[in-house]
């Protein structure tokens, strides 16, 4: 079984459209991804907007956010309560949302986003002087 | 404590308060004060999680929050505290809680508001009250984040330059 996951990006001011042309660069094809910038929106708003979108996507559905104490994992987590379908995963970068685009054979959600925990822990490569430290 | 920043921001905790108040401050305390919040404790939770290990922080009703404010006025330590609309920040100045100066943070644009600054978007009811504090002689400065330039709303508000019929109704 794979999972068919609908995939959205949160994040602050341009982020998201920058992840998405980054992805596009490198994939040669810009992401099938929605993304929703929180700039100048009240909370509300966002909240609402991600609701929106949820509502035009039933079914498991992925929320990639920037940083999990910011307003877009905030409003996020406030619209998912209750909603066992929905997954969040916040710290996203750009090896995590790649994954994320290529990772849909995990059985279900929450295999899913710990794959995606798993392979952002293991994204970050530190190197001093052009060697690994 | 003393109170070493209170803000308005419908956000309340989140990048602009973590990454650029929190280590602008060094709060001890982070106080968030909103009836709603308070009255939803899976929602305040959320708001405390976000708050950096290390810093105590809750979530409490203007009653409980002015009650807390005065009296951890008389003990060491230092205390931020957030709101998220200025009638609360209002409701605790009356109810004795002692402010000098009100940091405006994000308000953003929504229905019935008007535009001062980028980032601040006010209804009739917000201007009002920040009015209300100025003339109780607490001074109201705009800024988003500390590496941003400051804007000393007191004075306008003060001598009705910030007239809400007068302000533009959305981005300049």
């Amino acid at each position: 079984m794979k999972t068919a996951a609908a995939v959205l990006l949160v994040a602050h001011s341009g982020f998201g459209e920058g992840m998405l042309a980054a992805a596009a660069s490198i994939l040669g094809e810009r992401p099938a991804v929605d993304h929703i910038s929180n700039q100048g929106l009240t909370p509300e708003a966002l909240g609402a907007a991600i609701d929106g979108w949820l509502e035009e996507h039933p079914g498991p559905a992925l929320i990639l956010a920037d940083v999990g104490f910011g307003s877009c994992c905030t409003a996020a987590r406030l619209v998912s309560r209750g909603r066992e379908e929905v997954g969040i995963v916040a710290g996203v970068n750009l090896p995590i949302f790649l994954a994320a685009l290529r990772s849909r054979e995990q059985p279900d959600l929450a295999s899913l986003m710990r794959h995606l925990q798993e392979r952002g822990r293991g994204s970050v490569e530190v190197f001093l002087g052009g060697d690994p430290l | 404590m003393s109170l070493v920043l209170a803000r308005i921001d419908q956000r309340l905790v989140h990048g602009q308060v973590v990454l650029g108040w929190l280590p602008e401050v060094s709060p001890d305390r982070v106080l968030v004060v909103d009836d709603d919040l308070a009255a939803d404790a899976w929602e305040a939770d959320l708001v405390v999680s976000s708050v950096p290990p290390g810093i105590e922080a809750e979530v409490r009703t203007v009653a409980e929050g002015a009650e807390i404010l005065e009296r951890e006025a008389v003990r060491s330590g230092r205390l931020l505290l957030l709101v998220r609309t200025p009638a609360t920040l209002r409701a605790l100045f009356r109810a004795g809680v002692v402010l000098e100066e009100v940091n405006l943070g994000g308000l953003h644009y929504r229905d019935g508001t008007r535009r001062i600054l980028e980032y601040v978007h006010v209804t009739a009811e917000d201007l009002e009250a920040l009015a209300d504090l100025v003339r109780e002689g607490v001074r109201v400065v705009a800024r988003d984040v500390p590496a941003s330039a400051a804007h000393d709303l007191t004075a306008d508000l003060t001598e009705g330059r910030l007239a809400f019929d007068r302000l533009p109704v959305r981005r300049s």
